[in-house]
Protein backbone atom coordinates (compact mmCIF):
# COMPACT_ATOMS: atom_id res chain seq x y z
CA UNK A 1 0.00 0.00 0.00
CA UNK A 2 2.68 2.63 0.77
CA UNK A 3 4.93 1.40 -1.86
CA UNK A 4 1.67 2.18 -4.28
CA UNK A 5 1.62 5.68 -2.58
CA UNK A 6 5.47 6.46 -2.75
CA UNK A 7 4.75 5.02 -6.61
CA UNK A 8 1.60 7.80 -7.03
CA UNK A 9 3.91 10.46 -5.55
CA UNK A 10 6.96 9.76 -7.95
CA UNK A 11 4.55 9.71 -10.55
CA UNK A 12 3.33 13.05 -10.21
CA UNK A 13 6.30 14.54 -10.41
CA UNK A 14 7.66 13.04 -13.30
CA UNK A 15 8.09 16.58 -14.76
CA UNK A 16 9.79 18.13 -12.21
CA UNK A 17 12.13 14.88 -11.85
CA UNK A 18 12.69 14.66 -15.86
CA UNK A 19 13.99 18.77 -15.87
CA UNK A 20 16.13 18.30 -12.86
CA UNK A 21 17.69 15.42 -14.68
CA UNK A 22 18.40 17.69 -17.69
CA UNK A 23 19.76 20.40 -15.60
CA UNK A 24 22.36 18.00 -13.70
CA UNK A 25 23.10 15.95 -17.12
CA UNK A 26 23.47 19.39 -18.95
CA UNK A 27 25.61 21.23 -16.24
CA UNK A 28 28.43 17.84 -16.30
CA UNK A 29 31.37 18.89 -17.81
CA UNK A 30 32.13 15.47 -18.22
CA UNK A 31 29.37 14.69 -20.33
CA UNK A 32 30.01 14.99 -23.83
CA UNK A 33 27.92 12.77 -26.07
CA UNK A 34 24.67 14.75 -25.16
CA UNK A 35 26.12 17.50 -26.79
CA UNK A 36 24.79 17.37 -29.89
CA UNK A 37 21.14 16.31 -28.23
CA UNK A 38 17.77 18.04 -28.34
CA UNK A 39 15.85 18.39 -25.33
CA UNK A 40 13.55 15.54 -26.74
CA UNK A 41 16.43 13.35 -28.00
CA UNK A 42 18.23 13.49 -24.59
CA UNK A 43 14.92 13.10 -22.42
CA UNK A 44 14.36 10.03 -24.79
CA UNK A 45 12.18 7.13 -22.58
CA UNK A 46 13.63 8.73 -19.32
CA UNK A 47 9.86 9.47 -18.39
CA UNK A 48 9.00 5.98 -19.41
CA UNK A 49 11.58 4.82 -17.73
CA UNK A 50 10.36 6.40 -14.32
CA UNK A 51 6.55 5.18 -14.99
CA UNK A 52 7.76 1.63 -15.34
CA UNK A 53 10.79 1.83 -12.15
CA UNK A 54 6.99 3.80 -10.15
CA UNK A 55 4.57 -0.09 -11.66
CA UNK A 56 7.68 -1.98 -9.91
CA UNK A 57 7.33 -0.56 -7.04
CA UNK A 58 3.31 -0.85 -7.16
CA UNK A 59 3.96 -4.24 -8.00
CA UNK A 60 6.81 -5.08 -5.05
CA UNK A 61 8.44 -6.52 -7.88
CA UNK A 62 12.32 -6.59 -8.19
CA UNK A 63 13.99 -5.10 -11.47
CA UNK A 64 15.47 -7.88 -14.19
CA UNK A 65 15.53 -7.65 -17.33
CA UNK A 66 11.83 -8.90 -18.23
CA UNK A 67 10.61 -6.14 -16.53
CA UNK A 68 13.02 -3.78 -17.65
CA UNK A 69 11.24 -2.81 -20.81
CA UNK A 70 11.90 0.52 -21.17
CA UNK A 71 15.35 0.69 -19.86
CA UNK A 72 16.57 -1.15 -22.17
CA UNK A 73 14.88 0.75 -25.20
CA UNK A 74 16.80 3.74 -23.38
CA UNK A 75 20.24 1.99 -23.06
CA UNK A 76 19.44 0.43 -26.98
CA UNK A 77 18.89 4.16 -28.25
CA UNK A 78 22.07 5.18 -26.31
CA UNK A 79 24.06 2.99 -27.70
CA UNK A 80 22.45 3.33 -31.20
CA UNK A 81 23.11 7.41 -31.15
CA UNK A 82 27.11 6.48 -30.56
CA UNK A 83 26.92 7.52 -26.97
CA UNK A 84 30.32 6.63 -24.86
CA UNK A 85 29.34 3.88 -22.20
CA UNK A 86 31.11 6.60 -19.53
CA UNK A 87 28.54 8.57 -20.67
CA UNK A 88 25.97 5.98 -20.13
CA UNK A 89 26.61 5.26 -17.21
CA UNK A 90 27.23 8.80 -15.63
CA UNK A 91 23.93 10.09 -17.17
CA UNK A 92 22.25 7.29 -15.60
CA UNK A 93 23.49 7.63 -12.32
CA UNK A 94 22.56 10.85 -12.48
CA UNK A 95 19.17 10.05 -12.93
CA UNK A 96 19.35 7.56 -9.54
CA UNK A 97 20.81 10.46 -7.77
CA UNK A 98 17.50 13.09 -8.31
CA UNK A 99 15.46 10.11 -7.97
CA UNK A 100 16.58 9.16 -4.58
CA UNK A 101 16.96 12.97 -3.54
CA UNK A 102 13.52 13.53 -4.39
CA UNK A 103 12.98 10.44 -2.32
CA UNK A 104 14.77 11.52 0.52
CA UNK A 105 13.43 15.23 0.31
CA UNK A 106 9.88 14.42 0.16
CA UNK A 107 10.32 11.76 2.91
CA UNK A 108 10.72 14.73 5.31
CA UNK A 109 7.77 16.80 3.61
CA UNK A 110 4.98 15.21 2.03
CA UNK A 111 5.87 11.81 2.67
CA UNK A 112 6.52 12.03 6.11
CA UNK A 113 3.72 10.21 7.61
CA UNK A 114 5.12 6.91 5.46
CA UNK A 115 7.57 4.88 7.41
CA UNK A 116 11.19 5.33 7.13
CA UNK A 117 11.41 1.07 6.31
CA UNK A 118 9.26 2.01 3.32
CA UNK A 119 10.67 4.47 1.72
CA UNK A 120 14.18 2.43 1.94
CA UNK A 121 12.37 -0.59 0.49
CA UNK A 122 11.58 2.22 -2.43
CA UNK A 123 15.23 3.25 -2.52
CA UNK A 124 16.15 -0.21 -3.02
CA UNK A 125 14.09 -0.72 -5.83
CA UNK A 126 15.33 2.17 -7.59
CA UNK A 127 18.73 1.45 -7.06
CA UNK A 128 18.11 -2.27 -8.24
CA UNK A 129 16.56 -0.67 -11.35
CA UNK A 130 19.06 1.55 -11.84
CA UNK A 131 21.66 -1.85 -11.58
CA UNK A 132 20.05 -3.76 -13.98
CA UNK A 133 19.80 -0.75 -16.61
CA UNK A 134 23.84 -0.21 -16.18
CA UNK A 135 23.73 -4.09 -16.66
CA UNK A 136 22.29 -4.28 -19.79
CA UNK A 137 23.66 -1.00 -21.21
CA UNK A 138 27.11 -2.56 -20.21
CA UNK A 139 26.24 -5.77 -21.79
CA UNK A 140 25.59 -4.43 -25.69
CA UNK A 141 28.26 -1.17 -24.99
CA UNK A 142 31.05 -3.39 -24.41
CA UNK A 143 29.76 -6.93 -26.20
CA UNK A 144 28.51 -5.83 -29.71
CA UNK A 145 30.22 -5.76 -32.92
CA UNK A 146 28.47 -3.42 -34.15
CA UNK A 147 29.86 -1.11 -31.67
CA UNK A 148 33.51 -2.42 -32.57
CA UNK A 149 32.30 -1.40 -35.88
CA UNK A 150 31.13 2.45 -34.79
CA UNK A 151 34.70 3.11 -32.94
CA UNK A 152 36.77 1.97 -35.69
CA UNK A 153 34.78 4.61 -37.76
CA UNK A 154 34.94 7.35 -35.62
CA UNK A 155 38.52 6.81 -35.42
CA UNK A 156 39.13 6.92 -39.65
CA UNK B 1 25.27 -25.76 -26.19
CA UNK B 2 24.54 -22.93 -28.42
CA UNK B 3 27.40 -21.57 -29.71
CA UNK B 4 27.91 -18.03 -30.14
CA UNK B 5 27.64 -17.92 -33.51
CA UNK B 6 24.40 -19.87 -33.86
CA UNK B 7 23.40 -16.89 -31.10
CA UNK B 8 24.13 -14.64 -33.51
CA UNK B 9 22.50 -15.85 -36.30
CA UNK B 10 19.60 -16.23 -33.93
CA UNK B 11 19.84 -12.94 -32.84
CA UNK B 12 19.95 -11.33 -36.49
CA UNK B 13 16.72 -13.57 -37.64
CA UNK B 14 15.19 -11.82 -34.45
CA UNK B 15 16.13 -8.72 -35.73
CA UNK B 16 15.11 -9.20 -39.49
CA UNK B 17 12.13 -10.59 -38.50
CA UNK B 18 11.29 -7.74 -36.22
CA UNK B 19 12.30 -5.20 -39.11
CA UNK B 20 9.76 -6.58 -41.35
CA UNK B 21 7.44 -6.45 -38.78
CA UNK B 22 7.63 -2.55 -38.37
CA UNK B 23 7.97 -2.61 -42.14
CA UNK B 24 3.99 -4.28 -42.18
CA UNK B 25 3.17 -1.57 -39.90
CA UNK B 26 4.93 1.00 -41.34
CA UNK B 27 2.59 0.73 -44.14
CA UNK B 28 -0.23 0.22 -42.64
CA UNK B 29 -0.60 -3.38 -43.06
CA UNK B 30 -2.06 -4.39 -39.32
CA UNK B 31 -3.93 -7.30 -40.09
CA UNK B 32 -2.74 -10.10 -37.81
CA UNK B 33 0.22 -7.95 -36.56
CA UNK B 34 -0.38 -8.21 -32.59
CA UNK B 35 0.12 -12.26 -32.76
CA UNK B 36 2.90 -11.95 -35.02
CA UNK B 37 4.73 -9.26 -32.59
CA UNK B 38 3.32 -11.77 -29.35
CA UNK B 39 5.22 -14.77 -31.12
CA UNK B 40 8.13 -12.66 -31.61
CA UNK B 41 8.10 -11.53 -27.85
CA UNK B 42 8.66 -15.38 -27.00
CA UNK B 43 11.97 -15.00 -29.29
CA UNK B 44 12.94 -12.03 -27.64
CA UNK B 45 12.20 -13.58 -24.14
CA UNK B 46 14.52 -16.39 -25.10
CA UNK B 47 17.42 -14.14 -25.99
CA UNK B 48 17.46 -11.97 -22.88
CA UNK B 49 17.41 -15.58 -20.93
CA UNK B 50 20.14 -17.17 -23.29
CA UNK B 51 22.03 -13.85 -22.73
CA UNK B 52 21.36 -13.89 -19.33
CA UNK B 53 22.14 -17.31 -17.83
CA UNK B 54 25.21 -18.48 -20.14
CA UNK B 55 28.15 -17.20 -21.10
CA UNK B 56 27.07 -15.92 -24.87
CA UNK B 57 27.17 -12.01 -25.77
CA UNK B 58 25.24 -9.47 -27.27
CA UNK B 59 28.04 -9.82 -30.44
CA UNK B 60 24.47 -8.51 -32.31
CA UNK B 61 22.34 -6.25 -30.00
CA UNK B 62 18.56 -7.65 -30.19
CA UNK B 63 16.50 -4.74 -31.28
CA UNK B 64 14.18 -3.56 -28.22
CA UNK B 65 10.56 -5.19 -29.01
CA UNK B 66 8.84 -2.20 -27.84
CA UNK B 67 8.41 1.35 -29.87
CA UNK B 68 6.78 3.55 -28.69
CA UNK B 69 8.36 7.14 -28.72
CA UNK B 70 11.13 5.69 -30.40
CA UNK B 71 11.67 8.40 -33.19
CA UNK B 72 15.26 8.64 -33.25
CA UNK B 73 15.43 4.44 -32.72
CA UNK B 74 12.85 3.98 -35.58
CA UNK B 75 14.86 6.91 -37.56
CA UNK B 76 18.09 4.89 -37.80
CA UNK B 77 16.32 1.47 -38.99
CA UNK B 78 15.59 4.06 -41.84
CA UNK B 79 11.87 4.85 -41.27
CA UNK B 80 10.27 8.45 -42.67
CA UNK B 81 8.32 10.32 -40.77
CA UNK B 82 5.23 9.11 -42.65
CA UNK B 83 6.26 5.80 -41.68
CA UNK B 84 6.74 6.44 -38.10
CA UNK B 85 3.44 8.04 -38.04
CA UNK B 86 1.80 4.93 -39.44
CA UNK B 87 4.07 2.75 -37.21
CA UNK B 88 3.01 4.50 -34.11
CA UNK B 89 -0.98 4.39 -35.77
CA UNK B 90 -0.74 0.57 -35.04
CA UNK B 91 -0.26 1.10 -31.44
CA UNK B 92 -3.63 3.33 -31.33
CA UNK B 93 -4.93 0.58 -33.80
CA UNK B 94 -3.97 -2.52 -30.92
CA UNK B 95 -5.54 -0.65 -28.74
CA UNK B 96 -8.59 -0.05 -30.52
CA UNK B 97 -9.14 -3.47 -31.58
CA UNK B 98 -8.07 -5.11 -28.23
CA UNK B 99 -9.12 -3.11 -25.93
CA UNK B 100 -5.68 -2.88 -24.11
CA UNK B 101 -2.15 -1.22 -24.83
CA UNK B 102 0.47 -2.93 -27.29
CA UNK B 103 2.64 -4.02 -24.53
CA UNK B 104 0.07 -5.34 -22.42
CA UNK B 105 -1.50 -7.36 -25.23
CA UNK B 106 1.79 -9.04 -26.16
CA UNK B 107 2.59 -9.37 -22.14
CA UNK B 108 -0.48 -11.51 -22.14
CA UNK B 109 0.29 -13.81 -25.70
CA UNK B 110 -1.02 -14.44 -28.41
CA UNK B 111 -4.56 -13.41 -29.01
CA UNK B 112 -7.52 -15.92 -29.77
CA UNK B 113 -8.29 -14.09 -32.69
CA UNK B 114 -6.19 -11.56 -34.26
CA UNK B 115 -7.76 -8.56 -35.85
CA UNK B 116 -7.98 -7.85 -39.60
CA UNK B 117 -9.21 -4.72 -39.69
CA UNK B 118 -5.99 -2.44 -41.25
CA UNK B 119 -7.30 1.10 -41.15
CA UNK B 120 -5.16 1.78 -44.32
Amino acid sequence: MMQRRIADHIESRIDAIVETWINAVRADPNLKSDDDLSKGGLVDHVPQMITEICQILRDREIAQPANLVEGRVHAFTRFRQGFRARDMVRETSLLRLTLLKRLTDDSSDVLADVEIGEILAANISINRYIDEELRYAMAIFTEARENEDYATRNEK
Amino acid sequence: MISQEDFNRFVENYNTDYFYLLTRASTGSYDCLITSFAVLKDLYDLILTLHDTTHLEFQVVAHPLTFRGSDAFLSSLGFNAQQIELIYGFLSHVKYTQGKEFEQCIEDGVPSRCAATSSH
